[in-house]
């Protein structure tokens, strides 16, 4: 976006103390269209770039330049980050990590931590990782059994290394890390084993810790201030989380923070999103449970919260709100808004003002989408359709053909956003579910799920005769409306791309790398890769030549959901029709694929 | 063709029937003998196990399609396996009980996942001859993936 570019620019001239150093240098790699320092792109996490090398034009001419293989066989999410002569390029577990020489593609370090095998069981889907962060010459490296390290980004050297949970009480990590500053944001994952969600953030210097701040407890552990905090334009009060959880379920409550982290330095709030208060069961769990399924706004520095918005109060359906926050400065009904722009898996697509919190809009973004029927603007609740509340219907009664399923309309495949167009490009889901709540005994380190599921395409909902999985689509956060859609046999799990060339880019489960038009949704391009695709597209520049590069490499919970109800129609799925399984497509294997423009193209 | 070559194509034609008629037996065989473990859990229109959807199935093996919730997030929503995990509908095929109770209660290391052991987990320990059963009437074919109405309430 280029009058946050400017901005930033402005920003970072004026900050005259030391302490900004890793940031001032983060902020110019961003600035520079032929990098991807940072995992959004831009802090802002609109995952756009401003080359144009690769166009409308002559995308249809594109080519592999060169491919990679990790060695490793599970779900590869994430995407590299480049800058200068290098590429960096991570795993899932073993979590290695790979530094690539651009000139000449061979490697000059290779990171392999060793790490307790038994934390894969207590990862609940897939053994991902979403990626690096880079700052201070570091790489930064989130592992699944917690460790968050910090490597020489020129030898692989560790630096430092710091416990940030215990897998043994299922705490895993599978997030991005983020660097603000002199600190190193992370989160945590198990919200199927009753961890507390929160955010840590870490000196880059040392790794020592900063400050820790829950999604739920006592105001004292959720750094917020009962006076100043804001949630809907009002202050939260005292006791915000506790009064709306029975006893002390809190503790074991949920709002894990696996998702991605966006930051604005005008305002210095860095925002993400909390997860699904645990158990799956909410009959045991009466109240709001705040602040699961949550926009949070905090100050970069203290971790103070300014706002929070909880989309999905006593969530009953698994729709974590960890999905990405774009940070986008936008019109919202003829007026200019320094706005924030968040899919969520509940299926509503929310466009709110990133300096107050203040709602603007709040509409369906799959047409399917039925547990609520809209979301009230004054109190920024959805309003809850009885019969496909699995609470209301209670523990060990099949509530059916609820939208979405579990898996949420969209995932924590990322969009991206189009200065040039307006519109976000959206990676969907298109499943709905049966849910069937049941009481479970929590003990630690164990799954905690308490709900029996079954997934279908939302066809079989709709009643439209379509019987995809998943949905491209470009958004008018806006007007809260559909511009274009591009129907996907299978979920579209992929993190997409948008740049000054009009093109946007994604992967399919498939496996293909597609290239479409910004404006219209034209296929430009597509070319089948190694593996399905829920990696994240990522483009920069080497050598006055524009690459778009992806991993593939099939898993993760698109693996695991969408495997089945796709083996065919005499599976319990009725007039859904004949599909073929996944498994017919593709197969495991990690690959980074790399695409350019031949030679005069 | 000789008379002799024409006698020989038949044998083998027959041995063939017979190898396809024994692994017929077997197979029925296999699922007649399941059937006395898990057929009292389950009822079919017109008394007929294997008619899928047209069963409804008591609380012993909806407690045992609880307890397969936990397995669902790596074996797959219908059990038939993910990327990383095998589908137990398969397996349920080539092992026997003992073996399925050892890896439920202590775990597997495979060639791409790894599975964890239980024995811990109340949710599954509790209802783990349920979950046997539920696997081996899906393994069979005797019931459908997904949820199944109960008769018994």
């Amino acid at each position: 976006m280029r009058k946050s570019a400017l901005t930033l620019a402005v920003f970072a001239g004026t900050i005259a103390s030391g302490f900004a150093n890793a940031n001032q240098e983060v902020m110019k790699l961003t600035q520079d269209s032929a990098n991807w320092a940072i995992w959004g792109g831009n802090y802002a996490g609109q995952r756009y770039s401003e080359l144009n090398q690769i166009n409308t034009g002559n995308a249809k001419k594109l080519q592999v330049a060169w491919t990679f293989s990790t060695g490793v066989l599970r779900g590869h999410e994430g995407g590299p980050l480049v800058f200068g002569d290098t590429l960096y390029i991570h795993t899932p577990f073993p979590n290695k990590v790979f530094s690539i020489n651009l000139a000449d593609q061979t490697i000059n370090w290779k990171y392999e931590p060793k790490q307790n095998p038994d934390t894969i069981p207590v990862m609940c889907c897939d053994t991902v990782n979403r990626g690096l962060a880079y700052a201070d010459g570091k790489i930064f490296l989130q592992q699944a059994d917690t460790t968050l390290v910090a490597l020489d980004s020129k030898t692989g050297k560790l630096i430092w290394s710091v416990k940030n949970g215990d897998p043994k009480k299922g705490e895993t990590n599978t997030n991005a890390p983020i660097v603000v500053k002199d600190k190193v944001y992370t989160g945590i994952s198990g919200g199927e084993f009753g961890v507390r969600g929160f955010v840590a953030a870490y000196n880059i210097k040392d790794g020592s810790l900063a400050w820790k701040c829950y999604s739920m407890g006592p105001d004292s552990d959720m750094c917020v201030d009962p006076n100043q905090t804001t949630a809907m334009g009002k202050p939260i009060g005292k006791d915000s989380s506790l009064k709306t959880w029975k006893g002390d379920q809190w503790k074991i409550g949920g709002g894990t923070t696996w998702g991605w982290f966006s930051y604005d330095a005008d305002l210095n709030l860095i925002y993400y999103g909390s997860g699904n208060p645990s158990t799956w069961n909410p009959v045991v769990r009466p109240g709001d449970n705040k602040w699961s399924m949550t926009i949070m706004a905090r100050d970069a520095d203290s971790g103070m919260a300014k706002w929070f918005y909880q989309m999905t109060p006593h969530d009953e359906w698994d729709y974590d709100g960890i999905n990405e926050m774009i940070l986008a400065d936008i019109d919202v009904k003829g007026q200019k808004r320094q706005a924030l722009v968040h899919f969520d898996r509940n299926g509503f697509g929310y466009t709110m003002d990133r300096v107050t919190g203040e709602l603007l809009v709040a509409e369906k973004f799959d047409p399917a989408v039925n547990w609520a029927t809209h979301v009230d603007m004054t109190t920024g609740r959805p309003q809850v359709v009885a019969k496909y509340s699995t609470g209301q219907g209670g523990e060990d009664v099949n509530t059916k053909n609820i939208c979405p399923a579990a898996l949420g309309s969209k995932d924590q495949q990322p969009a991206a956003f189009s200065p040039r167009t307006g519109l976000f490009y959206v990676p969907t889901n298109h499943v709905c579910m049966d849910y069937e709540p049941f009481r479970v005994e929590y003990v630690a380190g164990q799954p905690y799920v308490g709900a029996t599921l079954s997934m279908f395409p939302a066809g079989k909902v709709t009643g439209d005769g379509t019987n995809n999985l998943g949905n491209f689509i470009a958004w008018d956060a806006s007007s809260g409306k559909i511009k274009w859609s591009i129907s996907e046999p299978f979920s579209a799990w992929s993190g997409a791309l948008a740049t000054a060339g009009d093109i946007v880019a994604y992967g399919t489960l498939e496996g293909y790398l597609k290239v479409v038009d910004a404006k219209s949704g034209k296929e430009l391009y597509k070319f089948k890769t190694a593996s399905g695709i829920i990696g994240n597209v990522n483009t920069w520049e080497y050598n006055g030549k524009q690459y778009i590069g992806v991993l593939s490499g099939v898993g993760g919970w698109a693996g695991i959901g969408m495997a089945a109800g796709l083996e065919g129609d005499t599976e319990g799925l009725g007039a859904v029709g004949a599909y073929k399984a996944l498994a017919k497509h593709t197969q495991l294997g990690g690959v980074l694929t790399v695409f350019v423009l031949p030679d005069g193209a | 063709m000789s008379k002799h070559s024409g006698w020989k194509a038949t044998t083998v034609a027959v041995s063939w029937g017979l190898v396809a008629l024994a692994a017929l037996v077997a197979v029925l065989a296999r699922a007649e003998s399941h059937a006395t473990l898990y057929g009292d859990h389950v009822q079919c229109e017109q008394g007929q196990t294997g008619a899928g959807e047209k069963c409804r199935i008591d609380l012993f093996l909806t407690r045992g399609f609880r307890a397969f919730s936990q397995c669902q997030v790596c074996h797959g929503l219908d059990g038939n396996g993910s990327s990383f995990a095998p589908s137990l509908v398969e397996t349920l095929r080539e092992i026997d009980k003992d073996r399925f109770m050892e890896v439920v209660a202590n775990g597997y290391k495979g060639q791409i996942g790894v599975m964890p052991g239980w024995k811990q987990n109340p949710n599954v320990m509790k209802y783990v001859d349920n979950l046997y059963l539920y696997l081996l009437a899906r393994s069979d074919g005797a019931i459908p993936p997904g949820k199944i109405e109960r008769y018994d309430r």
